[in-house]
């Protein structure tokens, strides 16, 4: 599954992150990895963006629903 | 030692920079709790003993890796320009990610200290970090510090003083293959005259090859580039069949694990986290019913409290100066009371709205609101074409469109940082909103105020609408860091007000006061009437003004608020009487047409220089098409009401 799957307070563990270079290295560098526990705290309405908690180092992130489907997560 | 050093601030955005930078020499650079701030470099002087200091502020970049144009800012500068010696600030309460680019920097060869900012939010989050020996194992020496108090500057200043050396440059972890096609890579540069240290030069062949520095960023010449591509191509190539995976991916990897293996190192939880108050509003803030809610009553409340606190201190502030007027006739007479018109425009008018606009503003933009309000706006953008981050600028052009069309700086995409630029004069800043409320307060009440500003939010979305439509094309989604809730600091907001105030008094208000002079005198030559004339099919026929506002809409231009304060001088009475020689449908076209109009030559020359002329022509002729359509409906709609 992807986060765009996920439901809000989910607990999930960041598998891999598909897609071009650009958003994956901009994703890698603002802290999110693969390994890392995610949550999501809030969905903007009609599964628009996603208010996301690193919880591996605290940040958080505004992610774009066309992002949230090139994060893939597991169920922790 | 004589020789002036220069200092770069290096940092990963909202770490805390720019607030060093004016703690050391003085308040000159923007802050605010959103990431990429900074879009350009700042530089200032800083004295210390008898030392003299060139200190640089850069923008924010999370990583030594190509990214939006602010971004790039900071890499040329890194890898290209001459420094002496590189700060490099972390938010300590998010140490692990701080330390990749720590990790980056210190492979660049150049003499560095740590400093470890925000040490009051890593307590706040139950973090504590063990800075000696995080100091050993980095081998530079690492300072605690809190930034927005000024607390570690000095310990800052010795260790720079004090540092010795030698300057380290550890050289970049790679697996076999790779390491081999690096040093290749090494060589090339090194013949490619590239003057830098071995370990340097094996750092940005390592960037290189994973394809987080693009070839024209660090070579300029293209025989060099072509026989440097030869190898890139070979060692991506080798490296797919080796390990099936793309370099860059390993190398971040290896990067990220070395970070978090450091951080565990030195950093200890406290106690079990617990959601602190400022964490848990957020479930409301960001909610999908309450979240937009509760913009709505800012964006009310914002407006109000100006209009509210504006509307107060003009009566005091405008009274004394009425008494100043003269009846007499000559040219010294009128130039006198041009010269009233402006002085009383400035301090009476204007500045009694600007300063809790500002202040406002100042306090929104430290609390961290605008990144927020970017997610929440995010999916309505999102229809016109653009994302989320467009909604940053567009919210700092409330202050002043100038900084909010550097600000696009922050948005990835060529195209939708045009667009963003184009939509921004469309925001009325703190000039356009002082003639919208004042005219509201005396006038047109404060329905007026609140319809024009509704009705500027539509339109817009319809003008951002029409814009992607003819260039269309999918914009990627919004990633954009949220960062944590911060207790504005008085002292800083203030700062940050005066700033304004200052500009306005040592630069707008001379402005003011001059306009109105030049418009006395050629009011009473006679040009003034014949400028009118030229443009009386426009301002009368069309709309339905008294023909004498022409010049005023012409000196606007210049800068906003002269179209209200020149109204003075050119309807021959204070602001508080124009309501006997213009009507109040007059006033409210006058109004809209003020505020949608050509942006003032400022913007102009800020939306020239961050893109080109012809840019700034469509700005022009966008603006004025929209406002002339808009003031026409008011006129005929305001009629039919
Ligand atoms: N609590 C706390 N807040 C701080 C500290 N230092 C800075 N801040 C706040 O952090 C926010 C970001 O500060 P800036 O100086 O704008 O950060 P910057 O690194 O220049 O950010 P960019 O220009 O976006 O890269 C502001 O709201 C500051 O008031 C600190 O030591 N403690
Ligand atoms: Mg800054």
């Amino acid at each position: 599954m992807t986060l765009f799957d996920a439901q809000v307070g989910q607990r999930l563990r960041v598998v891999q992150i598909v897609g071009g270079r650009g958003v994956r290295s901009r994703l890698f560098s603002m802290g999110l990895n693969p390994g890392d526990i995610v949550r999501v705290l809030q969905i903007a309405p009609f599964r628009g963006t996603f208010f996301v908690e690193n919880m591996s180092n605290g940040s958080k992130f505004a992610l774009g629903r066309g992002i949230a489907r090139k994060i893939v997560v597991e169920y922790v | 030692m004589s020789k002036k050093n220069t200092i770069v601030l290096v940092g990963q955005p909202n770490c805390g920079k720019s607030t060093l930078f004016n703690h050391l020499v003085g308040f000159k650079s923007r802050i605010s709790n959103l990431p990429g701030t900074t879009v350009q470099l700042e530089k200032g002087e800083f004295k210390r003993k008898d030392r003299v200091y060139e200190i640089i502020d850069l923008p924010g970049i999370y990583s030594l890796t190509q990214g939006d144009e602010a971004e790039n800012k900071t890499l040329e500068f890194l890898l290209n320009e001459e420094y002496d010696f590189i700060v490099n600030i972390l938010d300590a309460s998010m140490l692990s990610r701080g330390l990749e680019l720590t990790l980056q920097l210190l492979k660049i060869g150049k003499p560095m200290v740590v400093v470890l900012n925000m040490m009051d939010e890593a307590k706040r989050k139950g973090i504590i970090i063990d800075v000696k020996k995080l100091e050993k194992l980095l081998k530079v020496p690492v300072i605690p510090a809190i930034a927005s108090r000024g607390v570690g500057i000095k310990e800052l200043f010795e260790a720079i003083e004090n540092f010795k050396g030698p300057v380290l440059c550890f050289l970049e972890d790679l697996p076999g293959n790779l390491r081999k096609e690096a040093d290749k890579l090494t060589d090339v540069l090194k013949d490619c005259n590239l003057n830098r240290r071995h370990c340097a030069l094996y750092f940005l062949a390592t960037k290189i090859l994973g394809g987080e520095l693009s070839l024209d960023t660090v070579i300029k010449d293209k025989g060099c580039r072509e026989k440097a591509n030869m190898i890139i191509k070979e060692a991506r190539e080798l490296f797919l069949k080796e390990f099936s995976m793309e370099p860059e991916d390993v190398i971040h990897a290896l990067r990220h694990h070395t970070a978090m293996t450091l951080a565990e190192k030195v950093v200890t939880f406290k106690r079990k986290r617990s959601l602190s108050f400022l964490e848990k509003i957020d479930s409301v803030v960001m909610h999908p019913v309450f979240g937009y809610l509760i913009m709505a009553i800012v964006y009310l409340g914002f407006f109000y409290l100006t209009f509210k606190i504006g509307g107060y201190l003009e009566d005091y502030f405008t009274k004394p100066f009425e008494l100043l007027y003269t009846q007499k006739t000559g040219l010294i007479y009128s130039l006198w009371n041009a010269t009233v018109d402006g002085l009383s425009g400035g301090i009476g008018i204007v500045f009694p709205y600007l300063l809790p606009l500002m202040f406002f503003i100042s306090i929104l933009e430290d609390i961290g609101y605008i990144p927020r309000a970017a997610y929440l706006m995010d999916t309505l953008m999102h229809r016109f074409g653009l994302h989320g981050k467009s909604v940053v600028p567009l919210l700092l052009g409330y202050g002043c469109n100038v900084p909010a069309i550097t600000a696009t700086r922050i948005i990835e995409e060529e195209r939708n940082r045009v667009l963003t630029a184009l939509l921004v004069p469309f925001i009325p800043c703190s000039a356009r909103l002082t003639v919208l409320l004042a005219i509201s307060d005396k006038f047109l009440g404060p329905l007026f105020a609140i319809g024009v500003l509704f009705l500027n939010i539509i339109v817009v979305g319809i003008v951002g609408k029409i814009l992607t439509l003819i260039k269309k094309e999918d914009s990627p989604g919004i990633v954009l860091e949220i960062p944590s809730y911060k207790i504005p600091s008085m002292k800083i907001t203030l700062a940050k007000t005066w700033l304004h105030v200052k500009e306005f008094i040592f630069v707008a208000w001379p402005m003011l006061i001059a306009g109105s002079i030049v418009l006395g005198l050629i009011q009473f030559y006679g040009i003034e009437q014949i400028i009118n004339e030229i443009l009386y099919p426009f301002t009368r026929g069309l709309l339905g003004l008294p023909s004498k506002v022409g010049v005023t809409l012409l000196f606007g231009i210049l800068r906003k608020e002269l179209t209200l304060i020149m109204l003075q001088t050119a309807m021959g009475t204070p602001l508080s009487q124009i309501g006997n020689v213009m009507t109040h449908v007059q006033l409210a076209t006058f109004t809209v047409f003020t505020i949608f109009y050509i942006p003032c030559i400022a913007t102009l020359a800020a939306i020239y220089k961050e893109f080109n002329k012809k840019i700034m022509f469509y700005s022009i002729l966008l603006s004025t098409f929209v406002a002339t359509v808009l003031a026409i409906t008011t006129r005929f709609l305001y009629l039919w009401l």
